[in-house]
């Protein structure tokens, strides 16, 4: 976990602009245009998928506030709101994270994909494949109450040498 | 509004007036293949309350479909055995947005794939760095109500810690060092470390 660069990050707390018990957000250190923002869970995960459900949906909350706030400091025109999940995604760091990019007319950033056409068939394929797989969609893993914390008795061996001082009194 | 929705596709497509390929669907939200794909397998997440950008809907329906989105992307790496999945949302014609309806992304990624979903860092200079940040900071912590943080290097809860830590260890060492003279050199025994007296002392009930 230490050897995690945005874990180490958070803890310095780099270019804060928010945080929570849970979430981190700060400017990033590794931007794509001015005023990049990152949304961090503040325990430590790899992709997004091991970051609790109730944990996604605030860091989209998050994201969405301060989505809010680039339109009025930065005078942005848009916003993009982007997880890379995954090496394929373009995803380069060990640590899940969803980004916030503000956006103008006329940025030139190269943010987009070509729509392909497509058939039926192969529509119709992909559909029963996706479906099977989203049965579960929706049952959302909820935040656990915390344990309490009780401090542990210190255990005394009987070779210490405050207890040998003990007996040794009269 | 009303007018919109009457007209807006997305709009139909998430109440099912007009047939689409769903993958999921809920009181709230509308997942269908897009037909005109990314990639085979683009889900576009359609909220059923027509709304045009996200800062428009409830706090509760943003956490909502990011909750959706992550078990959406779950889905597509199993029923696609693919290795990653892009999610993402456009708010704004300037950010890309092509339709008058929110729509988020769930999008399939392989390799070479063409999509381009991960623009290059850019080099900034300190000064432009520092520029945005004090005007970010204000901007942020006004939106969720809040003195902007500090942007300290050292919170002070951690360096209390440390300083307990170092303590404890030098009183492990002592007791170590204690330990040791009394047993090579028993002559030493009647005067062991202040610290020490004082926990016998305690010990023993006191004089």
């Amino acid at each position: 976990m230490s050897e995690c660069v945005f874990c180490q990050l958070i803890s310095k707390k780099a270019n804060v602009l928010f945080e929570d018990e849970k979430i981190f957000a700060m400017v990033s250190p590794e931007p794509v245009v001015p005023g990049h923002i990152l949304v961090l869970p503040k325990e430590h995960a790899p992709i997004i998928e091991a970051v609790p459900d109730f944990i996604v949906g605030d860091m989209f909350k998050i994201a969405n506030k301060i989505g809010v706030a680039v339109f009025e400091a930065l005078g942005a025109q848009g916003t993009n709101l982007l997880i890379q999940n995954g090496p394929p995604a373009g995803q380069r760091h060990n640590h899940a994270m969803l980004q916030v990019i503000p956006r103008f007319e006329n940025d030139n950033l190269q943010v987009g994909w070509q729509p392909k056409p497509s058939d039926e068939g192969e529509l119709s394929k992909l559909e029963s494949a996706i479906k099977d797989e989203t049965k579960n969609v929706g049952l959302f893993e909820r935040e656990k109450p915390k344990p309490v914390e009780m401090e542990k008795p210190k255990e005394v061996k009987k070779d210490d040498y405050r207890f040998k001082q003990l007996r040794r009194i009269p | 509004m009303a007018d919109e929705e009457q007209q807006c596709i997305f709009c139909h497509i998430a109440t099912g007036k007009i047939p689409a390929k769903k993958v999921y669907e809920d009181d709230k939200v509308t997942a269908v293949l897009d037909i005109n794909p990314s990639a085979p397998g683009h889900i576009l997440v359609i909220p059923k309350e027509h709304v045009a950008i996200m800062p428009q809907m409830s706090e509760d329906l943003v956490a909502y479909l990011g909750m959706i989105a992550k078990q959406l992307s779950h889905a597509l790496i199993r029923a696609l055995k693919i290795e990653g999945t892009s999610i993402f949302v456009a708010n704004g014609v300037a950010a890309g947005q092509r339709a008058p309806h929110f729509l988020l992304h769930v999008i399939p990624r392989s390799p070479n794939d063409n999509i381009a979903l991960q623009p290059p860092v850019v080099k900034l200079d300190q000064k432009t760095t520092d520029a945005i940040y004090d005007k970010l900071l204000p901007a942020v912590s006004k939106q969720f109500g809040k003195e902007p943080p500090k942007r300290a290097e050292k919170p002070k809860v951690e360096e209390k810690k440390e300083e307990k830590k170092s303590r404890e260890s030098v009183d492990s060492r002592e007791l170590e060092n204690a330990k040791r003279s009394s047993s090579e050199n028993p002559q030493k025994k009647e005067a062991p470390k202040a610290g020490l007296d004082k926990i016998t002392e305690f010990l023993a009930g006191g004089k």
